[in-house]
C-alpha cells in the first residue's frame, strides 16, 4: 500500500519534469533521473510520446505568421482621431499623404520647366548678359519729342 | 534599447503621428500573429489588434523602459486578448441560455446540427490540421491558453514570458505542462 502511494507519487513527479525535460532546461541531475526514470517506466514514456506528439503537431503552426491586413494601419489612425473628436491625427499635411519621393520629383519638375521657360523668354532673363542679342536700332524705341 | 527606439519613443509621447504609424507599420504583424493564436478568429484577432495599438497610444507614459518595448507590446496584447475571451466566452453563454429557452419552447429546435466528423486521413492535411489544432487551442482555459501560445506557438522564452505575464518562473513551468497535457486531450478528442 505504501509503495503504491510512493509509485504514484514517482510518476507525478517525474510526469511534472517531462515539459523541462523536453525543452533541455533541468539540471543535469535532474535529466539523468527523469532519463533513467523513463527507461524503465512504460507509463511515464507513454506520457512523454504524448507530449513530444502535441509538441509536434504545435510545430506546424509555430512558424507560420499570420499577416496583419494592410490596413490595420489607417483603421487604428481613423479610431484614434474619431474617439479623440478630432483631437489627434486630424491635420494631415501633405507630406503624410503623398511620399516623399514622389513630392521631390514634382518639385524638381516644375523647377526644371521654369528654368526652360525663362531661359527661352524674350527677355532671357536667365541668360548670361554677354549673350543678350542687342536690340536694332529704332526697333520699338520712340525718340523723345521735343 | 537602441538609439532609433529612443528617438521613436519620444516621439510617440510627443503624439507624433508619423511615428505612430511607423511603430504599428513594425509591429502590426507580430501583435496580430499572438491576437489570431490565442484566438482563433481573424475579424476578432483584427478588431483585438486595433484595440492594442489605441492602448498603447493611450498609455505609452507608462511604459518605463525597464523592458524592450517589446516585451511591454506583448503584455498588452495578452491582457486584451484574457479580457476578449471572457467577453467571448460571457456572450457564449447568454447565447446558450437563448438558445436552451428556445429549445424548451419547441423540442425540434433542440435538435443541433452534427459538427462534421474530422477524419484522421484528412486531418493530417495542412489547413486542416491548422484548423483542427486552432480549435484546439481555443478550447484551452485563457491561462493555459497564453503559455503554450507563447512558448509554443511564438516561440518566447521562460523569462520572457516570465516578464509578460508577471509570474514565477515555477508556476510557468508547471502550468505549461498541464496546458500541453490538456491541449493534447483536446487534439485526441478532434482526432
Amino acid at each position: 500500500m505504501a509503495d503504491d502511494a510512493a509509485q504514484t507519487e514517482l510518476h507525478e513527479d517525474i510526469v511534472a519534469l517531462l515539459s523541462d525535460f523536453r525543452d533541455g532546461s533541468l539540471a543535469e541531475s535532474e535529466r539523468e533521473r527523469v532519463k533513467g526514470h523513463l527507461a524503465g517506466c512504460e507509463a511515464c514514456r507513454a506520457e512523454f510520446a504524448e507530449l513530444e506528439a502535441t509538441l509536434a503537431a504545435l510545430e506546424g503552426i509555430k512558424g507560420k505568421k499570420e499577416g496583419a491586413p494592410p490596413e490595420l494601419t489607417s483603421k487604428v489612425t481613423e479610431t484614434i482621431h474619431r474617439r479623440s473628436a478630432g483631437r489627434f491625427f486630424g491635420r494631415r499635411t501633405l507630406g503624410d499623404r503623398v511620399p516623399f519621393g514622389l513630392l521631390m520629383i514634382v518639385a524638381l519638375l516644375v523647377l526644371g520647366v521654369t528654368a526652360g521657360l525663362l531661359w527661352s523668354s524674350s527677355t532671357g532673363s536667365l541668360r548670361a548678359r554677354g549673350s543678350h542679342a542687342a536690340p536694332a536700332s529704332g526697333s520699338g524705341q520712340v525718340a523723345p519729342t521735343p | 534599447m537602441t538609439l532609433r527606439e529612443r528617438m521613436l519613443l519620444r516621439r510617440l509621447r510627443e503624439r507624433d503621428e508619423r511615428a505612430f504609424r511607423e511603430l504599428v507599420e513594425e509591429h502590426r504583424d507580430k501583435v496580430f500573429n499572438l491576437t489570431y493564436r490565442m484566438l482563433g478568429n481573424r475579424a476578432e484577432a483584427e478588431d483585438v489588434a486595433q484595440e492594442v495599438f489605441i492602448s498603447v497610444f493611450k498609455t505609452i507614459e507608462t511604459f518605463r523602459e525597464e523592458s524592450k518595448f517589446s516585451t511591454w507590446l506583448y503584455r498588452v496584447t495578452v491582457n486584451h486578448c484574457k479580457n476578449r475571451i471572457k467577453y467571448l466566452a460571457r456572450r457564449h453563454d447568454r447565447d446558450q441560455d437563448e438558445l436552451d429557452e428556445a429549445a424548451e419552447q419547441d423540442a425540434a429546435a433542440a435538435v443541433t446540427a452534427p459538427r462534421p466528423a474530422l477524419r484522421p486521413d484528412r486531418a493530417l492535411e495542412g489547413a486542416q490540421t491548422e484548423r483542427m489544432l486552432q480549435e484546439a487551442i481555443g478550447e484551452l482555459d485563457e491561462e493555459h491558453r497564453v503559455l503554450v501560445v507563447l512558448r509554443d506557438v511564438e516561440d518566447l522564452s521562460i523569462e520572457e514570458i516570465c516578464e509578460i505575464t508577471g509570474l514565477p518562473d515555477g508556476t510557468i513551468k508547471s502550468r505549461l505542462h498541464r496546458a500541453r497535457m490538456a491541449l493534447r486531450k483536446k487534439i485526441q478528442r478532434h482526432l
